[in-house]
């Protein structure tokens, strides 16, 4: 469905995506990790057409150079940070990205009502969560029912209950047969979500596999974040410390060094001494 | 590419409702009303004992008022448009829909020009209401020509404004050089003539064909043009102008402010696309 030839992007004397050679099938959720900085979100890009390239993306055999506006009909686009009008409202904004891809707000259909549009469209944008505009970005990306979503970082800023309910929608509709395409940089959604994991780092692909045999292979190196009060902190990492697991504070919470297998330990340990737990995540550092 | 022109219509309509929603353009507005409306008063003010034309003495009143004013105000909203959607998202978020380019510059130009037609009708609307009022009458067409003038210059303004934004990922770096490029152009580029003239020697056709690259130059001889019959009030250059190119002076400086907007916006077009979204 999709086919990517030689690929290569720069930014001055940066390569930020060198010569890729990558096809995606029909209804498959493929996950681009890496770290930041590895060309997940300039790939996404250069898919959309938004900055310019060298080398060819081809969709369903026609060239996005010269094709533009008709393979962008076939793409819905959730963005990593939804920059939406802030002076329009819900209804205005929808309205508007319709009209774009001539389409209106019923091509959507019991996607409307899953996604609660109608509970807020007099809303002005800017009065919204990050977990309606994720909505949002993600009815727009469905106008006119699209076979491919391109969802670059899209649970990145949303909280833990909004990140489970933004994949679990996406759930629903790779069961449609959606071909998904989605950056990530968080393990288990890659693992829980895509068929297939497409590697990245400083512009290569260096893996491109099933997500079992990417977390063999780059599965090493985790790092669990625990988001608990900062008056905490001190407690926390000498109970951790006193359990084996090393820990240092990170902002608005504590940082473990912990293998994958043992990701919940720590967690269940903070629990165990009563301590109350604001959020968590887990990323797993390439090499 | 096929140029879809809803899509250019629905870029204005929604940069028109922004522009209404944004408080520099409304700032802009409101300052242009009230200095438009003081100047005719004072315009005004030697009606009855000169009996001059009410429209005739606002007009001129006006004109130094519109060279500082107006390219303030297309310079730095044109710079704002595309690179603050740029610095934001959202032109990456727009851009990512079947829309083109072209489309996208095409109706936000469109849409900052009525926006601002709509500003400058305003203003000249009172400062006319107000004259009419007081009773001063003779001179209608030529107050209506001035209005198609100063429209012009905003447009020249507006796609200098917006080819500036197209090159700039910064919104602040933006509005920066179009201040920069408004103080080039008021101030610096009459005393860069002067000093070149002075220094090279230069002739007098050399120095008024230097002049019509300032497009406040050229809206300035054309407004003085159109309310008297000579440009002697701007010097040797004036009745150069005058002398050589009579009557089809004044179609030649329109000429130039309406091919000043459109080359502006040709390459506007051409950086923007090579710019990309981000």
């Amino acid at each position: 469905m999709i086919k990517i030839k030689n690929l290569s992007k720069d930014f001055g004397k940066t390569k930020a995506l060198n010569n890729l050679n990558i096809n995606f099938i029909k209804a498959e959720a493929a996950a681009l990790w890496g770290s930041n900085g590895a060309g997940k979100t300039t790939l996404i890009r250069c898919l959309l057409g938004v900055i310019p390239f060298k080398g060819e993306i081809l969709v369903d055999n026609k060239n996005l150079i010269t094709n533009d506006k008709e393979i962008k009909k076939l793409i819905g686009f959730v963005p990593q940070e939804i920059s939406l009008h802030d002076n329009l409202s819900v209804e205005e904004t929808i309205n508007f990205y319709s009209q774009i891809k001539k389409t209106n707000i019923s091509s959507i259909g019991r996607w409307n009502e899953i996604l609660g549009i109608n509970n807020f469209k007099e809303k002005q944008i800017k009065e919204l969560s990050g977990g309606m505009k994720q909505k949002i970005a993600l009815a727009i990306a469905l106008l006119g029912n699209p076979p491919i979503l391109l969802l670059d970082e899209p649970t990145s800023n949303l909280d833990l209950k909004s990140r489970e309910d933004f994949l679990h929608l996406l759930s629903m509709l790779k069961k449609e047969g959606k071909t998904i395409l989605f950056s990530s940089h968080r393990i288990e959604e890659v693992l829980s979500f895509a068929d297939r994991v497409l590697v990245l780092d400083n512009g290569n692909l260096i893996a491109d596999a099933s997500p079992m045999e990417i977390y063999k292979r780059f599965g090493k190196n985790g790092t669990l974040k625990i988001f608990i009060n900062s008056s905490l902190f001190e407690n926390a990492i000498e109970v951790l410390a006193q359990k084996g697991f090393q820990s240092s504070p990170n902002g608005r919470g504590i940082v473990v060094k912990v293998d994958p297998d043992l990701k919940i330990e720590p967690i269940k340990i903070l629990l165990d001494q009563g301590m109350s737990i604001e959020n968590f995540d887990y990323d797993v550092e390439l090499f | 590419m096929k140029i879809d022109v809803k899509n250019i219509n629905l870029i204005a309509q929604k940069e028109i409702l922004s522009s209404f929603r944004n408080k520099w353009f409304l700032i802009y507005t409101i300052v242009f009303a009230v200095l438009s409306l003081a100047l005719s008063l004072i315009g005004l003010s030697g009606l009855e004992t000169y009996g001059v034309s009410g429209f005739g003495r606002t007009t001129a009143s006006l004109i130094n008022m519109i060279l500082l004013f107006v390219p303030l105000m297309g310079l730095t909203l044109g710079a704002m448009s595309i690179a603050y959607e740029r610095e934001r998202g959202t032109l990456l978020y727009i851009l990512s829909q079947p829309i083109s380019y072209f489309e996208v510059l095409i109706g936000k130009y469109f849409g900052l020009a009525l926006s601002t037609l709509g500003s400058l009708v305003l203003g000249f609307g009172l400062s006319g209401f107000v004259i009419a009022y007081k009773g001063g009458s003779a001179d209608i067409s030529s107050y209506a020509y001035f209005i198609f003038l100063t429209f012009l210059l905003a447009l020249v303004s507006l796609s200098i404004g917006m080819f500036i934004s197209s090159y700039f990922k910064k919104y602040d770096t933006a509005l920066g050089v179009s201040i920069f490029a408004w103080l080039f152009l008021v101030i610096f580029s009459d005393l860069g003539i002067i000093g070149t003239s002075f220094l090279i020697n230069l002739d007098i056709n050399q120095v008024f064909i230097l002049s019509l690259l300032n497009p406040l130059q050229v809206f300035k001889l054309s407004a003085i043009f159109s309310l008297r019959d000579n440009l002697e009030i701007l010097g040797p250059v004036g009745v150069y102008a005058v002398r050589n190119y009579g009557s089809s002076l004044q179609f030649i400086l329109i000429g130039i402010l309406f091919s000043s907007a459109t080359i502006f916006i040709i390459f506007t077009n051409k950086l923007f696309k090579s710019k990309g979204a981000v």
